[in-house]
């Protein structure tokens, strides 16, 4: 696994570790998305905001929705959550909610009892399905469907919305009756 | 200047003054706030403002005899934003000698916004008034979206000088900011030729109501998640009041109005009057 923290990883910019300013917070998405480009498929990166003080809509911009779209658009199986989110003086999770709220983009945090909590633009359907596939694990479209009463069919276009937002990996994997299935996965 | 700070129409009168007399190309201006009982923030940054403005064109009295507020002014940094010049008549060395209280716990006195730092500096004292007072750290993070949004519009895109100045009022548990720049308006960053009311009053609903930036880039949520912020669910209540271009506007949660229609001068002011209680 590979750990970005985004506040050191430009501290040349970031003399107090305020992401308030896109002009001081777009070169270090630049340099975390090329440091995403670089790295190799299946690779999980989390963001440690404990040295983060203050965060507003335009860094939850830059190093957010910026971010995770150019992990959905562009890199194929890469994934990204987040931990210490909430500080004693500062609470990330509630604003990267509010700048999130609308957008279609979503995101995953560990939080410290390594239970995850879901933050951004999440139905509450996705939100269910979400905590099916954090909680097992390791799951498929069946086993979800069978849990919340639903279609097959639909929980699986589901699943495969939320792997396209990259909230849950995927794994293509034989029958042994024949055949091929999706798996999903937690991203941690 | 009879209470001529206390409110934003008062404020927008004084302003239609000064910039008349800039226009006439007087030669002197006395400013009598001998009589000033009651100051808001937006009215501490637009007398800043326009005091700095008239001294580049004229020589500036400023006449506070018999002001019952030069302490409070003093305190707020009100003088140490002045053109020295202005202040040759006064002694203010007694308020300077004084020891002054702490009051960073509800209040950011002056500021001028002219670096990044400046705005982060905005930052950290808001989040101290909040920490300070027990006040939710979500109506915190709400503050802190709308003042560092137009804080960084003012250092990006005003192309003039900036101002803004943070009260707590505790016995009404309200939050007053005051935040203004004289520089080239909001309309004219929109790239429009329109001049009439009507017509700007759109260009502004567009500005506030949709996400739109001016910058090429794809970034920028702008004055529509600034408004979001400032009626977010977490405040009690919120009345949020902009002079640009020739209107003062009612901004509210899903809409914009006119408030008054007056006339054209340079810059932007936002008044701020949110119950966090």
């Amino acid at each position: 696994m590979i750990i970005i923290n985004a506040v050191s990883l430009c501290p040349e910019l970031i003399s107090n570790k305020h992401l308030i300013s896109r002009i001081k917070v777009a070169p270090i998405k630049e340099e975390i998305i090329k440091i995403i480009s670089h790295a190799d498929t299946n690779t999980v990166f989390y963001y440690d905001f404990k040295d983060v003080q203050a965060i507003n809509s335009s860094g939850v911009d830059e190093l957010v929705s910026k971010v995770i779209k150019h992990l959905c658009e562009y890199e194929k199986d890469k994934y990204l959550y987040f931990i210490n989110l909430n500080n004693q003086d500062h609470e990330h999770a509630y604003n990267i909610e509010t700048t999130l709220h609308g957008t279609k983009l979503a995101i995953v945090e560990k939080d410290a009892n390594g239970k995850a909590n879901f933050i951004g633009d999440i139905s509450d359907t996705h939100s269910k399905i979400l905590d099916q596939v954090y909680l097992l694990k390791m799951t498929t479209a069946r086993d979800i469907a069978d849990l919340l009463n639903k279609q097959p069919n639909l929980i699986s276009t589901h699943l495969n919305s939320l792997y396209k937002q990259r909230l849950v990996k995927r794994v293509e994997e034989p029958l042994i009756e024949g055949g091929r299935q999706f798996v999903y996965k937690s991203i941690f | 200047m009879p209470n001529i700070v206390s409110s934003i129409a008062s404020i927008d009168s004084f302003n239609q003054q000064v910039y008349a007399a800039i226009d006439k190309k007087n030669k002197n201006i006395k400013i009598n706030a001998s009589n000033l009982t009651f100051i808001t923030p937006l009215g501490m940054v637009s007398l800043v403002l326009a005091i700095q403005n008239l001294n580049k064109f004229m020589d500036v009295h400023l006449d506070l005899n018999g002001c019952q507020n030069v302490s409070y002014l003093e305190r707020l940094n009100f003088f140490k934003n002045l053109p020295p010049n202005i202040l040759r008549d006064y002694h203010l060395e007694e308020f300077e000698l004084r020891n002054r209280n702490d009051t960073s716990s509800i209040l950011l006195e002056i500021l001028p916004l002219k670096t990044e730092e400046d705005v982060e500096c905005m930052t950290d004292s808001i989040f101290k008034i909040f920490t300070q007072n027990n006040l939710s750290k979500k109506i915190a993070n709400n503050i802190m979206n709308i003042t560092t949004e137009l804080g960084t519009n003012i250092l990006h895109h005003s192309e003039g000088n900036g101002y803004v100045t943070i009260q707590l009022y505790k016995t009404t548990n309200k939050i007053r900011i005051g935040i203004a720049d004289d520089g080239v308006g909001i309309i004219q960053k929109f790239k429009t030729k329109a001049n009439s009311s009507v017509a700007q009053h759109e260009i502004l609903r567009k500005a506030f109501m949709v996400n739109e930036s001016t910058r090429e880039s794809s970034g920028g949520m702008g004055l529509n998640n600034m408004r979001i912020n400032s009626f977010a669910d977490s405040f009690k209540s919120t009345r949020l009041l902009l002079k640009t271009g020739n209107n003062i506007y009612d901004i509210l949660s899903r809409d914009i109005h006119i408030f008054k229609t007056t006339s054209t001068y340079p810059g932007t002011y936002y008044d701020f009057c949110i119950e966090v209680a």
